[in-house]
């Protein structure tokens, strides 16, 4: 017994000294059919539990035998098996699953040859290292088309986005979002983690968006989060990021303290007109109050991956938290977020089932001021850190507010609104769930059913207070009567619930095919019915009084001070509020492709809305889409230089049911409704609320896409080129009726025509290919688009609704600036001076002197730029954003030449140049001009916005997957990004790419700075 | 599994779609279920008195006239202070959307109560009530448009405001009637109101609509346009209830203003619309931002020359006004026009509005009952009546009344060269005494040019604000008639735009 044991651990030990020996390193790269890097593919030993992962350049290193065969696999892709023999370098070009590239449509996918669609896709690779909070603004600039503006520098704050122009004047003109399949509020996307996001598809013509019909007509932006494959070891995935985020600096030249006390002087009032010259140069306070409200924002970044996958079931589960601080005082995000996907399928494969879940919580402080209340002095902190008197010191708070106590000037506002955001605070703590499950079931060879279910459910808690031993509540409490307490707390809550389900059956058919399963007639046949339902429900509180001595935001705790006989100020209010909203529609689609070379795709929905009745209830919509693959005609071959080449043309209609832009906003407006409420004498009463029409009917918009996708030069080369023509109908806009009818004059109707049109154009070239990781790898890419706007009828008197400013017309650009030019300072008294409509220069314009100027808010060429270079470990990558072609009222600096607020506010140092006898040829108007405040709009600060702005810049060094060999880790990157860093702009305040049609005082984007760490293991 | 996808799909084509578009909101009240009793109607005449109490021909006329100027938190003054008035003005739009607002809600209100029969007696009389309320307040919407938008009071075929009796659908596009047809409108109006409380047999309060109330504004729309026959009689009808003091007693007149219930009120309040903490207007955010105090952010301040009126007649006579109108916190600059910062330094606080002392807090200080008819503006129809007349004695005697009623050193009967002298006289009694109440702009439309008299605003109020513009000629044709608003030239294509704009 024990020489046979020995005999066989002798001949165990022989083995593994065998094995062992025969180990070689194999190392290689894994690329795509593109000949891009895959990154993250796993490269196992068949048959063992030996296995690594491809780094962020597609190298894996691994150790084998010669016998071994090693599987090479990644999601999307053919799974290869390479025998190692005496390789010790193995280099693998992955194939796709299919044909070639998944192409995502709207409810299937599809390949690029036989897709019909304008779509863009952004892979995560693109965007997911970026320190914004946001997903959606970590697209800008990225897909041609695409507009995404930010009005805000608050943290994952709401951003504006648009797809090819504006194409409703008041209904919503936000494309639909569906992560997962499953239809998102377009607004929230503060709770949801870019890092889980593993494509981003944009759908632009109506070959891609008709099939969502009542939602589609603002384009479609289909997000897909990351998923496990089946037979896949686990791998784990870190990444952290440390960002820094700071205030962009402004061009406005404002007084320094001294400047300003000497202007004082000059004019003989404020603090400078009680000091001498000689005081006036030792004067030793400057402030630079956005020194005081602004700060550098600290951002944390920590998130983990894990996926793995089993025969029948492969998951991927992250984990997320983010911190990221505001670069103005009291604004931060702090986000914690789990996702968990699951793929399923059952033995016969014919059962396949993908569920996503994703469970967020944040909690966003924020100054709302800013936002909402532009000029009220008290409370917005960026009016007071753009206007604040510069010979104040922000360290004499406690005496200076003593003195605005007393006597309540103005200009002691940057005190009040420093004390209000130390004390004072606005935090929303949101829940969002976004959860669905999509299944299907191969009947038989040919017939598909599906079902897709889906919520996206968002939870929020709103908190608001002012505190009570805040100056201003001190302030407010004494007018309440002596020893009274004033202060408020509001809190609110509401609950969004959207529903979404979508039952189909399919049926496809390939027939004629040669014999390696190639050519022939594929037929795609596809019906749908869905069912969408939302509830709305929110209440909430306010109290004023609150008890200093107890009080703590979002508590009672018996600080809430009771109502009593002599004052009703202390009675909270309450409120409480619900709405639900429903869509259903069924839709069918065809598809038919010949050998690759012809395709045609045709669909048609039908929807009905709660929100019209009657006959115009239901909406048809529909869409024709053909393409051409040159390429695969035999009189293309001998052209070597052209890889690939598409044709591709559509027609289709889409249509929008959101008569007032928002979700649950007009959901009766057929109605002629009547409500109850308390009026005169606090009596009891009801009144009709509002005026019925029953004309309402779905807004309409067809589009015309032709595009060319190509590829040439070996694809060194690749891109796409398209023209559309997007025209709406019915357009969803007030109809101006007397105000004898109703109070405001206007009712919500469809009447006007407006339309969209404009070329698109997106390019990638390798500009220089690496052979080896010792030469420098050189991407450049550019992406630009032209969109030109023009309302062609309005039903109103003239075909023009003139909004002061701007005009809606016939023959305008949707909101086109209508303005007077002002020519300069009359060199003979300092006025003004403007041309009047029959060209002379006039001191005194009047309405009828406006004329358009040929600009808007939106942008008539915009894009993006860049490239990417690779050297040995080394990355570099730079993005540019720009646009051109847009105009906003610069209200900032019509404050700084404001000479009514000297002794209040800061102004500008230009205001130097003013007229005076002894100056009289100079650009700004004598201080003492008559006709400062003409009266009507005039262009003096309607200023250009366009810009050039390095939008992203990152450089990294990739470890070297030999170098890690000798650690746990499969990869591992780090990186320095740079956000926003250089903006070339005539723009003089901080932030030139909001779509506002007049920027005055508000929360600016800022400057970010970030470092990160990429690990898997 | 075939089944089951097979079901779903059918249940969600057979079962589900009205579900999701058939959708009523919760809370929705319709025309159907709105009127089913007497009661219902009689609630429905408290929204017609809300939507009435409309203040912004006070903003209006404080902004625009010569009573106000500049105050120290009022930046550069709204742009019908600079005198900058066209379609767009603010207060155009709202006086226009707001008075029409109020003729709308009434019609809906008669329309529906016609689907109510009252069973009794006693329901008739709550009826009646009702509707005659609710006549009386569309002859008050109608005379108030009458006021600020007819082209010429004075020209019986000149343009007023479109007269409705539907309730309009959005194709509505009126013309404008003329002063005869609206006045004939609200004095039709008027004697269906007194007919139907009458027989409701509704007694006398200073807040609701009483036949004192039918009588004072039926006077004051005859003296509108200058039927003075009328006039005379409902204004002495009026002055058979209610008599000024003969002695100035500033306590109770103060109290007038406070709207503390007294001798003063009964004598001199006529009707007032009530304003609670919560329904109404903060009237007295008119004239300052927090309290009626130097310290309280003035934005409209008492005009330096009416000021100066005051201050002179306070010296010679003891003109109770003078302490009654201007809050004593008021920082008084002697050299005003050499001051270096007459904005911040002179502050001559508005204090007609000094806050209800019964209501508490930031809002009570600055809420007031809006005074619509008082006693004295009888006093001073009569006067008109009488320079009409050319019968100056009989203007100085009704100037006298409320003069002695203001003069703790009563001043002696005035006497008057000519009629234009008279007519100055009432203007001018009329520029201090109904100052802050609305009268103004109506008053210099329609005497202006009989007394000889055009817009005096103090050269140094009129550098407050960044505009030329000091001294408005009451010919201007700003002066004449507010403009139809942009939203109803662009709504209307029947209306007429008044001359000038």
């Amino acid at each position: 017994m024990k020489t046979k044991l020995n005999g066989i651990l002798t001949l165990l030990l022989a083995l593994v000294v065998q094995v062992a020996f025969a180990q070689q390193t194999v190392t290689g790269k894994v690329t795509g059919p593109d000949g891009d890097e895959v990154i993250g593919a796993v490269v196992s030993v068949k048959g063992t539990s030996t296995f690594a992962s491809t780094d962020f350049d597609g190298n894996y290193s691994i150790q084998a035998s010669p016998e071994s065969v090693l599987v090479i696999s990644y999601t999307g892709y053919t799974t290869q098996e390479i025998t190692v023999g005496n390789q010790t370098s193995i280099n693998v070009q992955l194939k796709t699953d299919a044909l070639d590239t998944v192409v995502i449509q709207a409810y299937r996918t599809t390949t690029t040859k036989r897709s019909n669609v304008a779509s863009s896709i952004i892979t995560a690779k693109q965007i997911e290292d970026r320190p914004n909070a946001s997903a959606i603004q970590r697209l800008q600039g990225q897909v041609p088309g695409l507009t995404v503006q930010t009005a805000t520098g608050q943290p994952g704050a709401n951003s504006l986005i648009q797809i090819r122009g504006v194409s409703s004047i008041n209904g919503n003109t936000e494309p639909l979002i569906i992560i997962d399949g499953i239809p998102v509020d377009e607004d929230a996307f503060r709770t949801i983690n870019p890092l889980d996001i593993d494509s981003t598809t944009v759908l632009k013509d109506a070959a891609g968006t008709a099939i969502y019909g009542n939602r589609g007509a603002n384009g479609v932006i289909i997000i897909k989060t990351k998923g496990g494959s089946f037979d896949q070891p686990l791998t784990v995935s870190y990444t952290t990021q440390t960002a820094f985020t700071e205030l962009i600096d402004t061009e406005y030249e404002l007084y320094n303290a001294r400047e300003y006390l000497t202007l004082e002087n000059s004019r003989n009032t404020g603090l400078g007109a009680t000091l001498t010259a000689a005081e006036i140069a030792n004067f030793s306070v400057d402030t630079d109050w956005s020194d005081t409200f602004y700060r550098t924002g600290v951002s944390q970044l920590h998130n983990l991956g894990f996926r793995s996958g089993g025969k029948n079931l492969s998951q991927f589960t992250s984990i997320n938290y983010t911190s990221t601080e505001g670069s103005l005082l009291a604004s931060k995000l702090e986000r914690f977020t789990v996702r968990n996907n699951l793929n399923i399928r059952s033995k016969d494969e014919k059962f396949t089932m993908n569920t996503s879940l994703q469970v967020g919580y944040s909690k966003n402080l924020s100054q709302q001021e800013p936002e909402t209340r532009n000029n009220a002095i008290y409370f917005n902190s960026i009016f007071n850190s753009n206007n604040g008197l510069p010979y104040f010191d922000p360290n004499n708070i406690a005496s200076e507010l003593a003195a605005w106590e007393s006597t309540l000037q103005a200009r002691y506002s940057p005190f009040v609104t420093l004390d209000n955001v130390r004390q004072n605070g606005n935090q929303e703590d949101e829940i969002k769930i976004v959860a669905g499950a999509n299944s299907a079931y191969k009947i038989s060879e040919n017939w598909t059913a599906r079902y897709n279910i889906g919520m996206d459910y968002t939870q929020e808690t709103f908190l608001r207070f002012a505190s009570p031993n805040s100056a201003l509540a001190r302030v407010r409490a004494s007018f309440i009567g002596p020893g009274e307490v004033e202060g408020f707390q509001t809190e609110s809550f509401f609950r969004d619930f959207r529903f979404n389900s979508t039952a189909s059956i399919g049926y496809n058919k390939t027939f004629g095919a040669d014999e390696n399963g190639e050519g022939g007639h594929t037929i795609l046949a596809n019906g749908y019915v869905e069912y969408v339902k939302a509830h709305f429900k929110s209440f909430g509180f306010s109290q004023t009084g609150l008890n200093p001595r107890t009080f703590s935001p979002g508590n009672d705790g018996g600080a809430f001070v009771d109502d009593n006989a002599a004052n009703d100020e202390f009675v909270p209010t309450v409120n409480s509020s619900k709405a639900s909203t429903g869509l259903f529609s069924y839709f069918g689609e065809f598809d038919y492709d010949y050998s690759d070379k012809f395709g045609f795709t045709g669909t048609i929905r039908r929807d009905a809305s709660s929100r019209f009745t009657g006959d115009n209830k239901w909406g048809t919509f529909w869409s024709v889409a053909g393409r051409w693959n040159l390429t695969e005609e035999d009189f293309m071959k001998d052209i070597t230089w052209v890889n690939d080449l598409k044709l591709r043309a559509s027609y289709g209609t889409t249509g929008n049911e959101r008569i007032g832009s928002t979700y649950y906003g007009s959901l009766n407006n057929t109605r002629t409704l009547f409500g109850t409420g308390n009026a005169y004498q606090d009596q009891l009463t009801f009144f009709r609320t509002q005026l019925g029409n029953t004309d309402l009917r779905w807004e309409t918009i067809a589009t015309t896409n032709v595009g060319v996708d190509f590829q040439l030069l070996d694809r060194r080369l690749r891109g796409s080129l398209d023209y559309y023509k997007r025209e709406t109908s019915d357009l969803f806009f007030n109809r101006f009726v007397s105000p004898l009818v109703t109070p405001s004059g206007q009712i919500n109707a469809n009447l006007g025509d407006m339309f969209n049109q404009g070329v698109e154009l997106g390019l990638r070239y390798d500009l220089l290919v690496a052979g080896s990781k010792n030469e420098v790898d050189i991407d450049i890419f550019a992406n630009v688009s032209y969109n030109k706007n023009e309302v062609t009828f309005v039903d109103v008197p003239d075909g023009r609704q003139d909004n002061g400013s701007t005009i809606i017309g016939e023959g305008a650009q949707l909101n086109e600036f209508f303005v007077v030019p002002y020519r300069g300072v009359n060199p003979a008294n300092g006025n003004l001076l403007f041309e009047d409509i029959n060209g002379n220069l006039t001191e005194n314009p009047t309405l009828d002197d406006r004329r358009l100027t040929g600009t808007d808010t939106v942008p008539d060429f915009q894009g993006g730029f860049g490239f990417d270079v690779q050297y040995q470990n080394f990355f570099l990558e730079a993005q540019f954003n720009f646009m051109t072609g847009l105009q906003r009222f610069d209200n900032n600096l019509a404050d700084y030449y404001d000479i009514s607020s000297l002794g209040i506010f800061n102004l500008s140092s230009d205001l130097d140049r003013a007229w005076t006898p002894t100056n009289r040829v100079t650009d700004i108007p004598s201080l003492t001009a008559t006709n400062l405040s003409p009266g009507v709009a005039t262009d003096r600060f309607l200023k250009d916005s366009d810009f050039v702005r390095l939008r992203f810049l990152q450089f990294g060094y990739n470890f070297d997957s030999v170098m890690l060999d000798k650690t746990f880790l499969n990869s591992a990157r780090i990186y320095v990004n740079g956000e926003n860093l250089i903006t070339w702009t005539e723009w003089l305040g901080s932030d030139p790419e909001s779509q506002r049609i007049s920027e005055y005082n508000r929360y600016p984007t800022p400057r970010t700075i970030s470092v990160g760490l990429d690990l898997t293991f | 599994m075939k089944k089951i996808f097979l079901t779903i799909a059918i249940a969600f084509a057979v079962i589900s779609c009205e579900d999701a578009t058939e959708i009523t909101q919760p809370s929705e009240f319709n025309a159907g279920i709105a009127f089913q009793s007497v009661e219902d109607v009689k609630s429905g005449i408290f929204q017609i008195y809300g939507s009435a109490n409309v203040t912004t021909g006070i903003s209006f006329t404080s902004h625009f006239t010569d009573e106000c100027a500049l105050g120290s938190s009022g930046n550069q003054g709204s742009t019908t202070h600079r005198l900058q008035l066209n379609p767009t003005d603010g207060f155009a739009t709202g006086l226009w959307s707001s008075y029409n607002s109020v003729i709308r809600n009434a019609n809906i209100l008669f329309i529906g109560a016609q689907e109510v029969t009252p069973a009794d007696a006693a329901e008739q009389a709550l009826y009646d009530e009702a509707l005659g309320e609710n006549h009386a307040l569309r002859a008050y919407a109608y005379s108030q448009l009458l006021a600020y938008f007819s082209q010429d009071l004075s020209d019986g075929s000149s343009l007023a405001t479109p007269i409705f009796d539907n309730v309009p659908g959005s194709s509505f596009a009126p013309r404008r009637n003329t002063v005869d047809e609206v006045v004939a409108k609200i004095n039709d109006d008027l004697t269906q109101a007194e007919t139907l409380l009458t027989s409701a047999g509704t007694a006398y309060t200073n807040d609701f609509v009483s036949i004192q109330f039918i009588r004072a504004l039926r006077a004051r729309v005859a003296a509108y346009v200058g039927d003075y026959a009328t006039a005379t009689s409902s204004a002495n009808n009026v002055l058979a209830q209610f008599s000024l003091p003969t002695s100035a007693n500033e306590a109770s007149y103060r109290e007038v203003w406070q709207d503390v219930a007294g001798a003063g009120t009964n004598n001199e309040v006529i009707f007032k619309f009530n304003n609670t903490l919560t329904n109404g207007n903060n009237i007295g955010s008119i004239y300052n931002t927090n309290n009626s105090t130097a310290a309280g952010s003035p934005l409209y301040e008492v005009s330096r020359n009416l000021y100066q009126t005051l201050e002179d007649n306070s010296t010679s006579n003891g003109d109770i006004r003078r302490n009654v109108f201007i809050d004593a916190s008021s920082t008084i600059v002697a050299d005003y026009d050499n001051d270096p910062n007459p904005l911040f330094n002179d502050r001559l606080v508005v204090d007609k509005y000094p806050g209800d002392p019964a209501l508490p807090g930031l809002t009570g200080g600055l809420t007031n009952d809006q005074k619509v008819f008082r006693t004295a503006e009888m006093h001073f129809i009569l006067a008109e009546a009488a320079a009409e007349a050319n019968q100056l004695s009989n203007v100085a005697t009704q100037i006298k009344i409320v003069r002695d009623a203001r003069y703790t050193t009563p001043a002696p009967l005035p006497t008057y060269a000519s009629a234009t002298e008279a007519w100055a006289d009432i203007l001018l009694e009329r520029k201090i005494e109904l100052a802050f109440e609305g009268h103004r702009y109506i008053d210099m439309k329609r005497l202006g040019t009989l007394a000889n008299q055009n817009y005096d605003r103090n050269e140094t109020d009129c550098s407050l604000y960044p505009s030329a513009e000091c001294d408005l000629s009451v010919t201007d044709f700003r002066a004449r008639a507010l403009p139809i608003p942009l939203n109803e030239i662009q709504g209307n294509p029947g209306i007429t735009q008044n001359s000038g704009y």
